[in-house]
C-alpha cells in the first residue's frame, strides 16, 4: 500500500468515527506560537500597565500612586525633552534615507549599470551590518582624531571638528546621521523593487507627452511608489523611537540629556535610577505612541486612495 | 545631459555612496589592526597588521564562553521560532477558521510594539519564575519577539501556494501536517532558509534582551561580551581594542550571510511586499 493511501484510510477511520464537529486543527497549528507569544510579549506589556500605577524600586513594596507616574512624564522638563527627541532622529531615519533611496534607486534602475548586484549588496551592507559594530565604527569616526575631523582638518575647516558625541549641539543630529547610514541602502532596495514593478507603458506613454526625466520621476515613478513610502515611512518610525542599542553605545544618553531618548530613559530609569513606575510608564506611553503613529500613517495612505 | 554623460554621472553618484556605505565599516576593521587609530591616509588599509587588540579583546571580554553562551542560544531559539512560526503560518495562510483574520492581527500588531515596552516587568516577571541568568529565559522572549515577523512571513508564503495543490494533497487523503510536511516544505525552503537566517541574526545580534536578563557574567552572550569589554575601566582609552571586539561580535553574522546571501537576496526579493 503506498504512503498517502495508507493515510487515505486512516483518515477516513478517523472521518467516520469524529463526524462533523468543531475543527481543532487550526487552532492547534497556531497555539504553540500564541502561546509563547501571549505569555512572554504580551502579559508583559499588560503587567508593564499595572506596575506603571505603581511608585517601585523593584526591591521594596510598591507604593500606589495612580496616574502621578504619568503626570511626571509632563511635567518633567527632562523627560519631556526625551521624548521630543525621536521627532529629530525620525527626520534623520526618513527624510534622508528616503531622499537618498528615491535619487540611488532610479540612477540603479536606470538602463546599462554594470555591477548591478555589486553596487547594490554594497550600499545594502549598513542595514544589516550588527549593530555592535555599526556603533562602535562611528564611535570611532566621530572621535575628536577620527577620519571625519582628519578631513574637516585637511580642508581647512579645522575650526568645524569637535567631539562630536560629546556636542551638546551637535550629538543628536550626530546620532540621527548614524540612522541615515544605516537605512539609506534598504530603502533604496525598496524602492528598486517598487520601480520594477511600475508598468513600462506609464513610462512610454509620459514620453509620448513629451516629458523630461523629472517630469517622468514626479509623475511615473513617484506615485508608483507609493506602498513603499508608506512602509518606509512605517520602519522610519519605528526605529525613531527604538534605537535603543546605537544610543547606549555611542552616547549613553549624553552628553547631559541631549541623545535621551525613550527607549534609552526607560532602561535607565528602570534598572539603574531604581524607579520602575516612573520607567513603566514611560514605555506605556512609547507603546502607545508608536501604535498610535502607525495607525495614523497607514490611515492617511487609506484615506487618499 | 548627453546619453554618456548621463551614465558617467550615475557611475559617479553610485561609487560615491558605495564608498559612503562602506568606508566606516572598512576604517574600523582597518584600525582594529593596528596599534594607533591613525589611518594612513585615511585610508582604510592598515599600516601594519597586529592582532595584539584582538588578543586583548578576547580574554578581557571573556568571548570564548560568550561564544559558547550566544551559540547555545541560538541552537535553541532559531529552530523553536522558526518552526512555530511555520506551523502558524501555515493555519493562517492556507485554512479558513474563525478569528484567523484578527489573530493574525494580533502577530502583526507584535511587529510594532517596541521591546522596551516590556523588559521593566519582562525582568521582574522571569525573575520570580526563576528564568533569569537561564538560557531558557532569553530563548524564550526570543522567540516571543521573533513570533510576529516569522508568522507574517510564513503565511505570506503559504497564501502564494495554489489552491490545487491543497486540494490536490487532501483529496489524497493526507492530513495537514503531513501535506505541510512532504508537500509544502520543499517547495518553502527558500522561505525557511530566509527565516532561519533572520532569526540566527535577530538572536546572535540582540543586545537588550541579554543585558537585562543576564546579570551573571557567566552566562553573557557576545553582545554583552562587547561590553563587558567596553566597561572594563582599563579599556576605557583602548580603542584599538574596542573596535577589535567589534569585529569580533560581528564575525558570526559576516560568515552566516556570506554563506547565505544569494538565498537571503533571493528570499527577499522573491516574495512580494504586501
Amino acid at each position: 500500500m503506498t504512503f498517502l493511501g495508507a493515510a487515505r484510510s486512516l483518515r477516513q477511520r478517523r472521518e467516520r468515527r469524529r463526524g462533523p464537529g468543531f475543527d481543532w486543527v487550526p487552532y492547534l497549528f497556531v497555539a504553540p506560537a500564541l502561546a509563547i507569544f501571549i505569555l512572554f510579549a504580551v502579559v508583559p506589556i499588560v503587567h508593564s500597565i499595572v506596575i506603571s500605577l505603581f511608585e517601585w524600586d523593584g526591591l521594596t513594596e510598591p507604593k500606589w500612586v495612580g496616574l502621578r507616574n504619568y503626570a511626571t512624564l509632563v511635567t518633567n522638563r527632562q523627560l519631556r525633552e526625551t521624548f521630543l527627541h525621536p521627532i529629530t532622529l525620525f527626520l534623520f531615519y526618513s527624510l534622508i534615507p528616503i531622499g537618498l533611496g528615491l535619487l540611488l534607486a532610479s540612477v540603479l534602475s536606470s538602463a546599462r549599470i554594470r555591477f548591478f548586484t555589486t553596487y547594490r549588496a554594497i550600499l545594502f551592507l549598513p542595514y544589516v551590518a550588527p549593530s555592535i559594530l555599526v556603533a562602535i565604527s562611528w564611535r570611532y569616526m566621530y572621535a575628536l582624531d577620527g577620519p571625519i575631523n582628519e578631513v574637516l582638518r585637511m580642508l581647512g575647516l579645522g575650526a568645524i571638528a569637535r567631539a562630536w558625541l560629546g556636542d551638546f549641539t551637535f550629538a543628536l543630529p550626530a546620532v540621527g546621521f548614524v540612522g541615515s547610514w544605516v537605512a539609506f541602502g534598504f530603502v533604496m532596495v525598496l524602492f528598486i523593487v517598487g520601480i520594477q514593478k511600475i508598468p513600462t507603458s506609464l513610462y512610454e506613454a509620459a514620453r509620448v507627452d513629451g516629458a523630461g526625466r523629472l517630469h517622468e520621476f514626479w509623475h511615473v515613478t513617484l506615485p508608483g511608489l507609493r506602498s513603499e513610502l508608506v512602509i518606509a515611512l512605517v520602519l522610519s518610525t519605528t526605529s525613531s523611537l527604538q534605537s535603543f542599542t546605537l544610543v547606549f553605545l555611542l552616547t549613553r544618553g549624553g552628553p547631559g540629556n541631549a541623545t535621551n531618548v525613550p527607549a534609552y530613559a526607560i532602561y535607565r530609569a528602570g534598572f539603574v535610577l531604581g524607579e520602575a513606575g516612573l520607567a513603566a510608564a514611560a514605555g506605556v506611553i512609547l507603546t502607545l505612541s508608536v501604535v498610535g503613529l502607525v495607525w495614523a500613517i497607514t490611515r492617511l495612505d487609506r484615506a487618499d486612495r | 545631459m548627453t546619453k554618456r554623460g548621463e551614465l558617467a554621472f550615475n557611475y559617479a553618484i553610485l561609487t560615491a555612496f558605495a564608498v559612503f556605505a562602506l568606508y566606516p565599516l572598512l576604517a574600523a576593521v582597518a584600525a582594529s589592526f593596528q596599534s594607533t587609530t591613525l589611518l594612513e591616509g585615511l585610508l582604510p588599509i592598515p599600516r601594519e597588521v597586529t592582532v595584539d587588540n584582538y588578543a586583548r579583546a578576547w580574554t578581557v571580554g571573556r568571548f570564548s564562553s560568550a561564544f559558547v553562551n550566544s551559540a547555545t542560544i541560538a541552537l535553541l531559539m532559531v529552530p523553536l521560532a522558526t518552526i512555530v512560526s511555520i506551523l502558524a503560518g501555515y493555519a493562517f495562510g492556507t485554512m479558513r477558521f474563525r478569528g484567523a483574520r484578527a489573530l493574525f492581527l494580533f502577530f502583526v500588531l507584535g511587529l510594532i510594539i517596541p521591546p522596551e515596552g516590556t523588559i521593566i516587568p519582562l525582568y521582574w516577571d522571569m525573575r520570580a519564575i526563576g528564568l533569569t541568568d537561564t538560557y531558557l529565559g532569553v530563548v524564550l522572549v526570543q522567540v516571543a519577539k521573533a513570533i510576529p515577523f516569522g508568522v507574517f512571513w510564513m503565511r505570506a508564503f503559504f497564501v502564494s501556494v495554489p489552491q490545487t495543490v491543497l486540494d490536490a494533497s487532501s483529496m489524497d487523503g493526507a492530513s495537514p501536517m503531513a501535506t505541510l510536511r512532504l508537500v509544502l516544505l520543499p517547495a518553502a525552503a527558500p522561505a525557511v532558509g530566509t527565516l532561519l537566517l533572520l532569526n540566527f541574526m535577530a538572536t546572535f545580534t540582540d543586545f537588550i534582551t541579554p543585558l537585562v536578563l543576564i546579570q551573571d557574567p557567566a552566562y553573557r552572550t557576545v553582545p554583552l561580551a562587547f561590553l563587558t569589554f567596553d566597561s572594563n575601566p582599563r579599556a576605557a582609552g583602548d580603542v584599538t581594542g574596542q573596535l577589535a571586539a567589534a569585529v569580533i561580535s560581528a564575525i558570526p553574522i559576516v560568515i552566516a550571510f556570506v554563506v547565505f546571501q544569494r538565498q537571503f537576496v533571493k528570499g527577499l526579493l522573491g516574495s512580494s511586499l504586501k
